[in-house]
């Protein structure tokens, strides 16, 4: 077939042909490249071989959505901070271990009162393009936040500051009406943004939203919307340059086309579901060959939520039992395929304000019947659902439509209250009318979901008995004045040990009432190429991606990069 | 029905259906295992012989799920058709026989219904209504009677000109008498094969919806969202795809065949014709 058509095209014009055979060569190349090009031997011992740190080189990822804004107050969204992340600075920020440390603030102070916090800002700090970054900006960034017009979701921790000045420089202080020792928590999420460029200007409309300008390791190169969003390294990054050159996110909407383009390799790191992370990839074992595999307990957690405020979720015994009935190591093991921890507070296990003490609720269908006797159940027609004053223990339990690892718990759950003759329904809901129909109306018996939490251990917003309004968090109805107090008290102390203490006592009277049931808390699950090196082994408490600006990528490892002439 | 065994067609679809239907009806005695007993340690096992056709994501014996969750489909595909036949065959009588303003009223609402994208007016009803097997089949029921109408009306506007009729009603006949004793059992014969087609389209449906999770829910299975669970470990699970797919590709088309078939059978021409 090719050589007629050499021959034909030959014979009308004799420079074609060999244009025609380059292109061959390239396709067969090319689809010789997706097989190995190399010997499958060769290729591994280059992969598994040690090489020195060296910079250069692009870093490919994928990225569900398009963010909405480089201004992370504004947008709100991960797939904005997924980006900003690496283009701004806060003042400060968390270790390895998940403790609080300096990023643009060298020291900072609480003053006696705890009412005044001191930072000290590093001396030198520069923005990219070489304009000085000082306590003004600090200053201009808090002031941005608090502004109605900027309507950031963010805003209600920093309206807490009473009064900010900037004596010199290099000082920020902020003033607070009352001990507010979460505040450190909030200085360390405000991505601090240059005065000089936006002062004057809306932050909702402002073209610095597309074209930002930060301080961080990484600066904006291209941005083309729906297809990938470019980083270049910066030279003048306030922490010193990172090694590899170019961090290129591409959007990829489906996971199931992220993973593919993964398979091809033309992306190096991609957080997956359990089944591709546990099943897929090691059932490929040409897979296995160049990609490494983390793991590392994610900071959230998976509930089965009561409304309080309806029955039977009132008698403590009816939410005892239930929590009895559910095997959570089974959820564990058929939904995360075991990539997940049991828990018993509401912190990530392993943290300093997760209580030791505590063991998770165990599996007893014994004691839960019993305990549903103790309240007046029992099953008097028969049908295997229990009864009280004619009325049977069945109630709805919603979730968000779309999040197939919430569905499959709430089946396994349904199965397993079934056993001790409760009957649940399951209602799968789409997510923006989940919250306005059902969550903000408190129009709900139970729930599925999951609390994403963040590395400042108060959870006022979630359990203190103020926040009940449509639109807050406590919309199970939970109100104990003991929990009220430790929280009020919590947020008062800044000693770290003091802090963990209150906090322990808190999980503990929450693990007594039971006003949820702690399903799980799973892990964060990334494959990543193994040409991507400098990766911290083990996983440190702060995840994969902590100190990514040492990961460096060998020359011999990385991605031919096809130039055009 | 000696006629239909020698159709082709017909018959291929008649079997096909039977299969189906004894499949289906057997389930009980046929599923060795209970359809909604989870596994955690069995997750996503590739056919064998313990697992005929494999398990599910939560361990669940998916030949046992495909065989109650064909109860539940051929359920929703019958009462629905039900609903519809019932709902379009008096609209239609009462169309065809009064004529006049009772006709003009039906055939309206038959056109206002008819330019409505009947997919998704199911979607927004079951959106308000919450989602479960009964309202599936009366939602699907209650948006298919169109075709019905249009054909019983027109086969009524024939007969009642026929002299049968007329001398019946000539003879002082009770309309309801008339209706039902002579004009209803003449024209009957184009409504089986709409029927039929009907079970086909509303089996599809069902799927549909059940694949969208706003058909069937958990933890009851139903060839939808047996194939919306797969669809997730299509990559490597294919068991959960292929075989529910099959199973709605070879009821439909049992029903379309048979419907074709019946088709061909009842018209007078194409018998001239052969």
């Amino acid at each position: 077939m090719m050589k007629d058509s050499e021959i034909l095209l030959f014979a009308k014009n004799k420079k074609l042909p060999m244009v025609q055979r380059h292109f061959l060569i390239l396709f067969l190349s090319s689809l010789l490249g997706a097989c190995g090009s190399e010997n499958p031997e060769q290729k591994t011992s280059l992969l598994n071989a040690p090489y020195p740190t060296q910079t250069g080189g692009t870093l490919m990822g994928a990225m569900p959505s398009d963010p909405s804004s480089l201004i992370f107050m504004v947008a709100g969204e991960s797939a904005s901070s997924a980006i900003t992340a690496n283009l701004f600075n806060s003042l400060l920020t968390y270790d390895q271990n998940l403790d609080l440390a300096g990023e643009l603030a060298e020291s900072w102070q609480v003053s006696p009162d705890q009412k005044t916090l001191t930072f000290h800002l590093k001396p030198g700090l520069v923005w990219a393009d070489g304009h000085p970054l000082t306590s003004e900006d600090v200053f201009f960034t808090w002031q941005a936040i608090i502004d109605e017009k900027t309507r950031s979701p963010y805003a209600s921790d920093y309206q807490l500051v009473t009064k900010a000045e900037t004596p010199d420089k290099l000082t920020f202080v902020v003033h607070y009406d009352e001990a507010f020792s979460p505040s450190l928590d909030s200085w360390a999420g405000l991505q601090i943004l240059p005065k000089h460029k936006l002062a004057g200007q809306d932050l909702h409309t402002t073209s610095f939203a597309q074209k930002p300008l930060g301080s961080h390791y990484y600066q904006l190169k291209e941005w083309r919307h729906g297809e990938y969003i470019k980083l270049e390294k910066n030279p003048k990054s306030v922490l010193g340059p990172a090694n590899i050159d170019h961090l290129v996110e591409r959007i990829i909407p489906d996971p199931g086309a992220q993973f593919l383009e993964l398979m091809a390799d033309n992306i190096d790191s991609l957080s997956m579901d359990p089944i591709t992370y546990a099943r897929i990839i090691p059932s490929r074992p040409e897979l296995q060959a160049w990609l490494n595999q983390y793991e590392s307990l994610g900071n959230s957690y998976t509930y089965l939520g009561f409304n309080l405020k309806r029955q039977p979720f009132k008698d403590i015994r009816i939410r005892k039992a239930i929590n009895l009935a559910i095997d959570k190591q089974e959820i564990i093991d058929g939904v995360y395929l075991g990539l997940g921890e049991q828990i018993a507070s509401p912190y990530k296990p392993g943290t300093r304000w997760s209580n030791p003490e505590l063991k998770p609720y165990p599996f007893d269908p014994q004691q839960a019947r019993s305990l549903l006797a103790e309240a007046g159940y029992k099953d008097s027609d028969g049908d295997g659902i229990l009864e009280k004053d004619g009325k049977k223990l069945s109630f709805e339990v919603l979730t968000n439509h779309g999040n197939k690892e919430r569905e499959k718990t709430a089946v396994i759950i349904q199965r397993r209250l079934k056993e001790v003759g409760i009957e649940i329904r399951i209602r799968t809901i789409e997510w923006a009318s989940f919250i306005t129909r059902f969550i903000k109306t408190g129009d709900f018996d139970a729930v599925v979901l999951g609390w994403q939490l963040g590395l400042e251990p108060d959870q006022f917003g979630i359990w203190h008995s103020s926040q009940q309004k449509p639109g807050q968090f406590n919309f199970i109805g939970y109100n104990n004045p003991k929990v009220d107090q430790l929280l009020e008290r919590g947020r008062r102390e800044f000693d770290p040990d003091k802090r963990m203490h209150i906090y322990h006592q808190f999980a503990e009277v929450l693990y007594e009432d039971s006003p949820i049931v702690y399903l799980s808390a799973g892990y964060n699950l990334t494959a990543i190429h193994k040409r991507v090196r400098g990766i911290m082994d083990p996983v440190p408490p702060a995840g994969v991606g902590y100190d990514s600006q040492k990961w460096y990528l060998p020359m011999p490892l990385r991605r031919t990069q096809i130039q055009a002439e | 029905m000696k006629k239909i065994l020698q159709n082709p067609l017909a018959l291929t679809g008649l079997c096909l259906i039977i299969v189906i239907l004894a499949l289906a009806l057997l389930a009980p005695w046929l599923a060795p295992y209970d359809p909604d007993a989870i596994h955690v340690k069995q997750i996503l096992l590739a056919p064998s012989t313990q697992h005929w056709m494999g398990t599910d994501g939560l361990g669940r014996d998916v030949w046992s799920r495909m065989l109650y969750g064909g109860r539940v489909s051929l359920l929703v595909g019958l009462v629905a058709v039900g609903i519809s036949t019932l709902t379009g065959v008096v609209l239609g009588a009462l169309a065809g026989y009064y004529r006049g303003w009772v006709d003009t009223f039906i055939m309206r609402l038959v056109d206002i219904m008819l330019s409505i994208p009947s997919f998704f007016l199911i979607l927004a009803v079951i959106a308000f209504l919450s989602p479960s097997i009964t309202n599936v089949m009366i939602v699907i029921g209650l948006t298919s009677w169109m075709g019905i109408t249009r054909l019983v009306r027109a086969e009524f506007l024939s007969i009642t000109q026929r002299e049968f009729v007329m001398a019946s009603t000539a003879l002082g006949a009770q309309d309801w008498r008339v209706i039902f004793k002579h004009c209803l059992p003449n024209s009957l014969t184009p409504v089986i094969v709409s029927v039929v087609l009907g079970i086909a389209s509303a089996v599809l449906l069902e799927s549909g919806l059940s694949f969208l999770g706003l058909g069937v829910q958990a933890p009851q299975a139903s060839w939808g969202n047996i194939l919306t669970d797969g669809k997730e470990y299509i990559q490597f699970a294919w068991w959960l795809s292929l075989y529910p797919g099959l199973a709605i590709l070879i009821t439909v088309l049992g029903y379309n065949l048979l419907g074709e078939g019946l088709r061909d059978v009842f018209d007078p021409r194409s018998n001239n014709a052969r």
